[in-house]
């Protein structure tokens, strides 16, 4: 390859000698008649006289000329000199990106175990014709994601590029066009990837999870149903009635492209959120632990609890009275009454307070649509990573225009409150850390633990893991781990969502319920139950923490809460469980 | 006699010839290097087409000497050195454009050349990248890994000599040059020039007629194979029009309150508007553009009077004002869609203009149509991201020309390993774009040299002569080359609104390469006419009488 370069540059540089010995020749000769001192002047009317304004047309296309060399200097040394000018945007959509990283072979990727054989992403040969394999399917197309010639590439493909197309070799860089890509060694565990999408796609229904590895939240699986073949791609037709679902999404949320761990899609951009129902009593509680409010008792009565200045009352799933109880009772029976009571005993500014620690946005204010810089990212570009994986900001009301009740509802994850798997996930894993600290997720193995703040106290996240412990030895998760008493002891909370979503025909098109003055279409809703289960295992010294949602599953103990009871036996079997505890590892403050 | 001691100075042929031979021997490693990274990239460059191209330093080495040694040529040789270098440089850029497999191809051909050259690059990257684990794990053992293919055996172009014979390429650089000789031996009469000068008028009208009736049975702008023969009519346009003016600048002159008298001003505008009316029905803008351009230009240089200067900018930018404030009227005052395109494209080029904009409309449904795609108009969103999608696609050559000069940089990719074929058609109006791509920088600065000298030298050339309308014919034709060549790199560049039209000497093309030469010849005619003239003027009386001893 250096060999063409240097014949050009001789080229370029004989070419560019030579026109300036013509350019310094006609220099010299630039004035064609050698005036005379007793030439005459011209007379009126002759043609010399116009030799001042041809001389003046010489020298506007001389600055005519400049510009355009000006113009060029522009576009080589300007023009993409800053990130967020137009053209830098619109260069995203050069053609020749796709030409350097499909053309030749980009890096491959692989699981934490470095293996070839685990690879998410690799090359295999057909009788000498090579192309990108990934052996995992439609089991992890939501991370490792897709690439083609025309359409682009999402997912890894898309986030690592830069870091996948960066030339691996010396060597090869120098003998080759369009180099070898480094390869990149992310923290899935394949085996646990191909688990977890299993479990998922067994329940029949819509459902996403996100596994993390403590303490630097390392995602060791991540998997959303329905899914779809990378190969999916090479069939135009296929693809486009695939991202022709995924570009209304939020009418047609059946489409495979939408990653339900994130709420994203594959191809990057877009927000998806759920409703977290129960599983959101963690973040209150965790709230009440952290302020003391831990001796509080609240009754929850038959005829439900009516905030002040609301007609409406909160009653529980089922109708059920749980008497007077304090919060350790309250969390483990996950009652909607102690919660609705306690989140307004705790107040609006405290509790949003605690949310902006987790960073959620506040108010409907809060215009930021997704979670940038969140992702602990040292491979490849952040923007580029952010661009694929930032899940939406998850969302609440805490703002001056909401009500009592509003506020009520949102304690215990109704109303207003609007969170991501991934979200809840990360909830989960700030209440199993050791320090109660929020911790940002990560593809990186071994990288350095980004802490983004304190969420609460040491001795406040301790308290909580006992509370989500109980849920699961005596509470509404003790029935789905009952096959795991005395092997693991693991923590967590169910949750039970409920929520309004599009009613489809059978062809999967939402139906329509009537068109609006306004010309818009108006759908008609029907109830869906989404089942969750946040949680952590081993209880006494966590090191996974892991969220699963099904939709429409029920109740979080009927669906969700028993994939999660499997996902932890796989885990345990493959020795993530094994841990020295959470303090063993150095911490380090970050921002 | 003896008191006009004038000298006209010019630059030794000999310096020139060295010259031809320097941008040659440069051509020759430029087609080395082409040849050299095709084979990298996977695909077989021919060496029959670079030999041709070589090869055709023969016929202009020919007409040089015929020049210097048959016509015993006094005029400079700049203008000549200067056009076979941006021939020569442009003829290395279209060898590698269309020895790339992928370049011309279309539809799934294309797709079927891209994937083969992808092949090559692969395998070469796992000879030269992996190691040996990975070797293994694809191929079973590291010496199982398939050889690459012999350079014989890439795809690409196969020519017989037959072929490349027969081919336009060959046969068209060679009637230009011929083109070329013939303008010169003409022009460089006096008889020819004053009959020109004399029948300018008629010389309009005569060329109007039949231009008008090919233009008018012509398919979208192209004429039997795709061919453009009245590029060739410029000359004569430009004939007639230095003729005219060069009769008319005295009148013209004379001026009351700084306005030319009617009388005079009449023809004149009649044959200032004749080649705009058949290029605006061929809706050829850029040379519209170019020739309103160079008219302006030369009536400006003749008459040089200062307030009509003022009142022609004046009524420039009033039209210009008429027509922008007729963007916001929807029928535009009967101004082209495409005009409007080609200014809101140069303006906002990653901005897509609203839906509904009544010279985007159509282009928006055709493309939708071609997409096969309906649109929800119940839906802003969709029909936004739908809008912006046909828009990208409508610009896609203006945005891949300016990211490929991006990507060039100072000195640029290396010929053959850039990516100049994401540019659609980069061999003819992109040409700029391939070579900054390829050659950066440094390449564009050896083009825009290259056409200084020729400007310089052509002004030179009218500044020398001494008679008017030779003196506007050489400004004309300068001007002609000079602005084309701006309107065309200023339009790759967003210096100006792209108008489609070709880089002279450089852009792949028939009747368009003949023009230019043509024009060259007439230049070089009328240099050598001026050196005669002043030679004529410089020599000692002749005795009348040399006894013979």
């Amino acid at each position: 390859m250096w060999v063409p370069v240097v014949l050009t540059l001789i080229f370029v540089l004989a070419g560019l000698l030579s026109m300036s010995l013509l350019a310094w020749a006609a220099w010299r000769h630039r004035n064609p008649v050698a005036k005379s001192e007793d030439e005459p002047e011209p007379k009126r009317f002759d043609p010399a006289e116009t030799n001042r304004w041809l001389r003046g047309l010489r020298v506007s296309f001389m600055l005519l000329i400049s510009a355009v060399l000006g113009f060029h200097s522009y576009w080589v040394f300007r023009a993409d000199s800053t990130n967020d000018s137009q053209f830098s945007k619109a260069k995203r959509l050069d053609a020749r990106y796709l030409r350097l990283s499909e053309s030749g072979l980009k890096g491959w990727v692989l699981d934490r175990s470095a293996k070839l054989e685990n690879a998410l992403i690799r090359y295999r040969s057909d009788a000498g014709v090579i192309t990108r394999e990934y052996p995992l399917g439609a089991a992890a197309v939501h991370v490792t994601g897709y690439s083609d010639f025309t359409f682009g590439s999402g997912g890894m493909e898309a986030a690592f590029r830069a870091w996948l197309t960066e030339p691996a070799s010396a060597y090869n860089q120098l003998a080759s066009p369009i180099p070898v890509g480094k390869d990149l060694r992310v923290s899935i565990d394949a085996r646990l990837q191909r688990e977890v999408f299993g479990l998922l796609q067994s329940t029949g229904k819509p459902s996403g999870a996100v596994l993390l590895m403590l303490p630097n939240n390392e995602v060791l699986a991540m998997a959303s149903t329905p899914s779809f073949e990378p190969t999916a791609i090479n069939d135009e037709s296929t693809w486009r009635r695939l991202s022709e679902q995924a570009e209304d999404f939020m009418t047609q949320p059946l489409s495979p492209l939408v990653n339900r761990a994130l709420g994203t899609l594959v191809t990057g951009g877009a927000a998806f959120y759920y409703r977290p129902g129960s599983t959101f009593k963690t973040f209150v509680a965790a709230a009440a632990l952290d302020l003391g409010i831990t001796g509080e008792t609240f009754t929850c009565r038959g005829e439900g609890f009516t905030p002040e200045g609301s007609n409406r009352s909160i009653r529980d799933f089922g109708g059920e009275v749980h008497g007077s109880i304090g919060l350790h009772e309250a969390f483990r029976l996950s009652c909607n009454q102690y919660f609705a009571q306690l989140g307004l005993k705790i107040g609006k500014q405290r509790l949003a307070n605690y949310a902006r620690r987790l960073r959620f946005a506040t108010s409907p204010e809060d215009k930021i649509a997704r979670e940038f810089d969140l992702w602990n990212v040292a491979h490849g570009e952040q923007d580029q990573f952010d661009y694929v994986f930032a899940s939406p900001v998850p969302r609440m009301n805490l703002s001056g225009k909401a009500s009592r009740f509003d506020v009520a509802l949102q304690s215990f994850g109704q109303g207003y409150d609007d969170m991501t798997v991934m979200s809840m996930a990360l909830l989960a894993s700030a209440a199993a850390s050791s320090d109660g600290s929020f911790v940002a997720p990560t593809f990186e193995v071994g990288a350095e633990r980004k802490v983004i703040g304190p969420f609460i106290s040491p001795q406040a996240a301790a308290q909580l893991r006992g509370l989500m412990r109980s849920v699961v030895e005596s509470g509404t998760a003790s029935g789905a781990f009952a096959s795991l008493a005395g092997r693991v002891a693991a923590a967590g909370k169910t949750g039970t969502a409920d929520r309004d979503v599009y009613k489809y025909d059978g062809k999967g098109d939402p139906i329509v319920d009537y068109v609006g003055e306004d010309g818009r279409k108006r759908y008609k809703f029907e109830n869906s139950t989404d089942s969750w289960f946040l949680g952590f295992a081993p209880a006494d010294n966590p090191q996974i923490a892991f969220a699963v949602i099904v939709e429409n599953g029920g109740q979080g103990a009927k669906a969700a809460a028993p994939i999660a009871a499997k996902l932890v036996v796989k885990a345990a079997s493959l020795g993530y469980l094994k841990g020295e505890g959470v303090t063993a590892t150095r911490l380090s403050e970050r921002r | 006699m003896e008191r006009i001691k004038a000298r006209l100075t010019r630059t030794s042929p000999s310096l020139h010839l060295l010259l031809l031979f320097l941008i040659f021997g440069a051509a020759f490693v430029g087609y080395v290097a082409v040849i050299w990274s095709a084979e990298l990239r996977g695909y077989a460059a021919s060496t029959m087409v670079a030999a041709r191209d070589l090869a055709l330093v023969i016929p202009i080495i020919a007409v040089f000497l015929w020049l210097t040694r048959k016509q015993r040529y006094r005029g400079e040789m700049m203008m000549l050195t200067a056009a076979v270098f941006l021939f020569s440089f442009g003829l290395v850029i279209q060898f590698r454009l269309f020895s790339d497999p992928e370049y011309a191809a279309r539809g799934a051909a294309r797709a079927r050349a891209r994937e083969a050259k992808a092949q090559t690059v692969r395998l070469l990257n796992v000879e030269t990248g992996y190691d040996d684990e990975k070797k293994t794990f694809m191929f079973g053992a590291p010496d199982r890994v398939p050889q690459l293919p012999e350079a014989g055996q890439l795809p690409g172009y196969k020519y017989s000599l037959a072929d490349i014979l027969s081919s336009a390429n060959t046969y068209i650089p060679i009637v230009a040059l011929l083109a070329m000789a013939a303008c010169f031996r003409l022009f460089k009469d006096d008889r020819v020039l004053l009959w020109f000068q004399r029948h300018a008028m008629i010389l309009g009208f005569a060329t109007l007629v039949p231009f008008a009736i090919i233009v008018l049975s012509s398919d979208d702008g192209k004429f039997f194979k795709q061919t453009t023969p009245w590029e060739a009519v410029k000359i004569l346009f430009l004939l007639s029009f230095a003729g005219v003016l060069a009769d008319a600048y005295r009148h013209l002159r004379l001026t009351r309150w700084g306005l030319p008298p009617v009388r005079h001003l009449l023809p004149f505008i009649v044959i200032a508007v004749m080649p705009v009316l058949p290029f605006f029905a061929l809706s050829d803008f850029g040379q519209m553009l170019v020739f309103l351009g160079v008219y302006v230009m030369l009536y400006v240089v003749a008459v040089r009077s200062k307030a009509q200067v003022a009142y022609a900018v004046a009524l420039v930018s009033v039209l210009f004002v008429v027509f922008f404030g007729a963007t916001k009227v929807t029928t535009g005052f009967g101004v082209p869609g495409r005009v409007y395109f080609r200014f809101y494209q140069w303006a906002h080029t990653w901005e897509a203009p609203p839906p509904e904009t009544w010279w985007w409309k159509r282009d928006l449904d055709r493309y939708l149509q071609a997409k096969n795609l309906t649109l929800d108009v119940t839906s802003p969103n969709e029909i936004k991201q739908r809008n912006n999608e046909a828009w990208a696609d409508k610009v896609l050559q203006q945005s891949q020309a300016l990211f490929g000069v991006d990507e060039g940089g100072a000195v640029g990719e290396g010929l053959g390993l850039g990516f100049p074929e994401t540019v659609p058609i980069s061999d003819s109006d992109f040409i700029y774009a391939a070579i900054a791509e390829e050659t950066g920088l440094a390449g564009g600065l050896a083009i825009l040299l290259g056409l200084s000298v020729f400007v310089f030298a052509g002004t030179a050339v009218s500044i020398s002569a001494s008679d008017m309308f030779t003196k506007l014919l050489a400004a004309g034709i300068t001007a002609f080359v000079g602005f084309q060549a701006i309107v065309n790199i200023g339009g790759v560049l967003r210096f100006l609104p792209m108008t489609g039209i070709t880089l002279p000497f450089v852009s792949h093309g028939g009747w368009s390469l003949i023009t230019s030469f043509s024009m060259l010849g007439v230049l070089l005619a009328l240099s050598h006419r001026n050196a005669v003239a002043r030679k004529a003027l410089e020599a000692p009386p002749q005795p009348a009488f040399v006894p013979v001893r």
